[in-house]
């Protein structure tokens, strides 16, 4: 079954497998549509324990995007996202794999 | 009175106990553990997009500023060279602009074997500090392509991980920050 989330889960992988930095940076301009912002936060989580969630130093969806670009891998999935009334995404938590 | 100081001592027992109940779970531990050694690999890659001469001017600048943040300020890098016995040691802006304006027409920088050397250890002030060594292979080519110098330098560094809280969205998130201090050059060879 696929997520709900599948979408943004598979623009971050095309980030990380793009073709150069020019093709990054298209996919990534075209991921921004998705964002309320480019300063949304991105949280991410390294652990799970007893309801507890343990974070990585917040993100914003611009650094992260470009954190993908980089590092060529996405080795998260998304667990959660805020939205506006727009559907456009405020918030997001990703969780590592 | 007895009993009042009694049950005084019972209670601050109980205090004592419950700050050693804050002690990481082994999984919670394993995490950051991961989580700083995976700070450590992204610093591997960001050295080796600065380094690259193919990286646009402006990507390695942007390179620059998210690798910076990687660092506790005022943190120092260590140099070395097989042509000179002493290791120069730069402030990390410094270092990384060195990086960038590197006098060869191809530089080939990767890191391997990126392990703790001393696991991390809660501090009295509650950070956990550790040392991760890791190898760097370094080539540099001239115009010709041809491979005009190489090394090969194990270097040691030190890691902060420090709890802390933040604001978003209304909501107090609580979050593990890694802080990279110095890097230390322990011996270079061909």
């Amino acid at each position: 079954m696929q997520s709900e989330f599948a979408v943004i889960d598979n623009q971050f992988n095309s980030i990380a497998a793009a073709n150069g930095v020019d093709d990054a940076n298209n996919k990534i301009q075209t991921t921004l549509n998705y964002f309320e912002t480019p300063d949304i936060p991105v949280l991410i989580i390294i652990s799970q324990n007893g309801g507890f969630n343990d974070y990585d130093r917040p993100t914003t969806i611009t650094k992260f995007l470009n954190y993908l670009k980089d590092k060529k891998a996405y080795k998260y999935r998304v667990e959660s996202a805020k939205k506006n009334s727009s559907g456009k995404i405020t918030e997001l938590e990703l969780i590592t794999k | 009175m007895k009993r009042i100081a009694l049950a005084l001592i019972i209670l601050a027992s109980f205090g004592v106990s419950g700050l050693f109940a804050q002690e990481l779970s082994p999984e919670r531990k394993q995490a950051i553990d991961s989580l700083a050694l995976e700070k450590v690999r992204d610093l591997s890659k960001y050295i080796s997009i600065i380094g690259s001469k193919e990286t646009p001017w402006s990507e390695a600048n942007r390179v620059i500023d998210r690798a910076e943040e990687l660092f506790m300020q005022g943190s120092e890098i260590g140099v070395s060279s097989l042509a000179r016995p002493e290791i120069s040691y730069y402030t990390v802006r410094k270092y990384f602009e060195r990086l960038m304006r590197l006098n060869y027409n191809k530089v080939e920088i990767s890191w391997y074997n990126i392990e703790y050397v001393s696991d991390l250890q809660k501090q009295p002030d509650g950070t956990y500090v550790g040392v991760i060594t890791i190898f760097q292979k370094f080539k540099g080519y001239d115009a010709e392509g041809r491979l005009v110098y190489q090394d090969t330098t194990k270097k040691d560094i030190t890691v902060y991980v420090k709890r802390k809280e933040t604001q978003i969205g209304g909501r107090l998130i609580g979050f593990w920050d890694v802080l990279l201090g110095d890097i230390r050059v322990k011996e270079t060879t061909r």
